[in-house]
């Protein structure tokens, strides 16, 4: 399992658009990748759990995958949410 | 039962009612293993369903409609989504509840976030469960594509998006317990001229699929389940009225012409292909009003060049060689267009519509006349401008459709020389400069609904002054004798397409005036090609020059009523 912290930069936070680039990138991958919020966990390959989650921009969060391919995977969410994630 | 006529004719069938009752859950479990597979089984039909209507809304509707199914898809998909049902399966609650449960939680979840998206991801959830529980539990829903007898169509409100689908083939006629003269559904009873009631209060909680309804059109009567001795009389008035009809429709073979055989120019308003049938069907000279503006209120994205084109496409091979007049984007702030971002204005109807909507919207003027010139190709196609106040604007149009020919000369895309390019005389100040006009279009057509309002500063709208709206207004008339007499004088054609062309009583004094072509709703055309054929020439001319000098609306209709009588 590889978990790290991270602050969601996106402007809008994790909703639309930006919640549906993270799970089209989550379910590329085999391994399980999770959401942590606030000690709640979210399938960060269901866009229902993300839309759920409610994650704003400024957020604190643990993405933590566990699975085969975990670090490619932990590489690119981070890489994701710690960018601009396509909005201004 | 009484409600409000707003197309006329009698009707006697079996009833189809909408219903949007609440769901009736069963309370049955047969195993996990049966209910899990209920639910999947339901999942990939949906699923498939909604693949397939996004494919045809990526062909007809457009890409904004097929997005949302996307997103449709995308929930189907949901393990977010999915996981929970099949849970609450496992622990013993059947597949419908469960679906139900466990979705309503997330809708909840939604409509609590005060968020415009997750406002409308919660009608998209609510779309998937309800199709999704109604496939578990094998209810159809109202499918009117396809019906097997002649139906009367009954609901609380006929929403457009059923009437949209809907077989007209077998529709017998409409019942609603809300709306009225102006509502959606009378308007559409109107078009594809079926008898139909609105605003019949009480309506749902006395009918059911099924029932046997008879009701009139006209007065408004609605008699359910009738008694034997109720049916036949009333089948005996339906044989009267159809006995009248069948005269009528002799006139469907015939072109009008007046009783001293002057050859009238008779042709049909259309809001889109459906119309078109009636219109030919009832021998008209070809269309005269095409309005182009259900392509824009249609769908939520605006029509592309290739869309509008197919539309034109369809109608001018559909008539022949008969002229078309299509009339450009006649749209304002009193139309919600969502596409086209338009504020709500304090006075739309004085306010930034049609052609001057155009103007300050550049790029939507030019796809819809770069979509007419390459229509123009498939038949004898002519464009008329909407709303047009001043010689600028006229002008500035004309120059917009010699810019489009340019661009697609450029392209070497082939359009029609001398499409004929007219003007609608809606607006007191053009019928006033009619001659100046007239030097500088090819044809006129004068739109009575508009230029009635304007002249008499009257919104028909509004019933505290709607008393005051009457086409008959000696005012009125005289706009219409200058109209005509400008386009004339310049050697032009004028046509009339509102409401005022169709009605047998103006008739006389339009003849009288020498108007070139009347324009009408299909259901008019026969009534007017009888009524013409009843009527003299010269007499007409003799009685306009009378009536116009006439000081009141009342005294002008009483007179019109006079002449009428008196011939049939």
């Amino acid at each position: 399992m590889v978990r790290e912290k991270v602050t969601v930069k996106a402007k809008s936070g994790l909703h639309a658009r930006p919640a549906n680039l993270l799970i089209k990138t989550a379910q590329k991958y085999k391994c399980k990748v999770e959401i942590e919020v606030d000690n709640k966990i979210f399938n960060a390959k269901s866009l229902i759990g993300i839309l759920a989650a409610g994650i704003d921009c400024g957020t604190e969060v643990s993405v933590i995958c566990t699975g085969d391919d975990e670090e490619a995977a932990s590489k690119e969410v981070v890489e994701l949410i710690t960018g601009d994630m396509g909005e201004e | 039962m009484h409600g409000q006529g707003v197309s006329k004719g009698l009707c006697y069938a079996k009833v189809h009612v909408l219903e949007d009752k609440p769901i009736q859950f069963p309370t049955e479990y047969a195993s996990a293993q049966a209910e899990e597979k209920k639910f999947r089984d339901a999942l990939a039909d949906v699923l498939s369903e909604t693949e397939e209507m996004k494919e045809r809304a990526l062909c007809t509707v457009g890409k904004e409609a097929a997005e949302i199914l996307d997103a449709h898809c995308s929930l189907l998909k949901d393990e977010g989504m999915l996981d929970p049902i099949s849970e609450s399966i496992q622990d013993g609650t059947n597949a419908a509840q469960s679906v139900e449960n466990a979705m309503n939680t997330f809708i909840e979840m939604f409509e609590g976030m005060e968020n415009e998206y997750m406002a409308q991801r919660a009608l998209d959830l609510k779309d998937i469960k309800d199709r999704l529980i109604r496939r578990i539990l094998h209810i159809k829903k109202d499918d009117l594509s396809n019906l097997s007898e002649m139906m009367i169509l009954a609901g609380e409100d006929i929403a457009p998006s059923i009437t949209a689908g809907m077989d007209t083939e077998h529709l017998a006629g409409m019942l609603m317990e809300l709306g009225g003269v102006t509502s959606h559904t009378a308007i559409l009873a109107r078009t594809l001229d079926v008898p139909a009631v609105v605003g019949a209060s009480g309506l749902m909680n006395e009918i059911k699929t099924g029932d046997m309804i008879a009701f009139d059109g006209e007065t408004g009567e609605i008699m359910i389940n009738p008694t034997s001795e109720e049916v036949k009389q009333f089948q005996e008035s339906m044989k009267k009225q159809k006995e009248e009809k069948e005269k009528l429709k002799l006139f469907s073979m015939r072109r009008a012409e007046t009783k001293d055989h002057q050859q009238l120019n008779v042709c049909g308003n259309i809001g889109g292909t459906d119309d078109l049938k009636k219109v030919m069907e009832y021998g008209a000279d070809g269309v005269g009003l095409f309005r182009s503006e259900f392509l824009f209120l249609v769908s939520a994205s605006l029509p592309t060049e290739e869309q509008q084109l197919a539309a034109y496409k369809t109608v001018l091979e559909e008539i022949k060689d008969k002229p078309v007049i299509v009339r450009t984007l006649d749209i304002g702030g009193d139309k919600e267009v969502k596409a086209l971002g338009l504020k709500k204005e304090e006075n739309p109807f004085l306010g930034l519509r049609a052609i001057r909507l155009c103007q300050a919207k550049p790029e939507v003027f030019h796809t819809q006349l770069r979509a007419l010139l390459r229509a123009s190709v498939y038949g004898n196609l002519q464009i008329m401008f909407p709303m047009i106040s001043s010689l600028q604007e006229l002008r500035w149009a004309k120059e917009q459709l010699e810019y489009c020919k340019k661009q697609l000369e450029e392209e070497q895309i082939p359009y029609k020389q001398n499409i004929k390019v007219g003007i609608m005389i809606e607006i007191p100040a053009t019928a006033v400069m009619a001659r100046q006009f007239a030097a500088e279009c090819d044809f006129f057509s004068i739109g009575t609904n508009d230029l009635t309002q304007y002249t008499l500063a009257v919104d028909r709208g509004n019933d505290d002054v709607a008393g005051l709206y009457s086409y008959f207004h000696p005012a009125v008339l005289r706009m219409i004798e200058m109209a005509i007499e400008g386009a004339h004088a310049q050697g032009i054609p004028c046509g009339m397409c509102g409401e005022a062309a169709g009605n047998a009583y103006m008739l006389p004094i339009l003849i009288g005036l020498g108007l070139d072509e009347y324009s009408m709703t299909a259901s008019s055309i026969l009534e007017l090609k009888q009524a013409a054929s009843r009527i003299d020439t010269a007499e007409c001319k003799e009685l306009a020059a009378r009536v116009m000098r006439l000081g009141t609306w009342d005294e002008v209709r009483t007179e019109l009523e006079k002449f009428v009588a008196e011939r049939n």
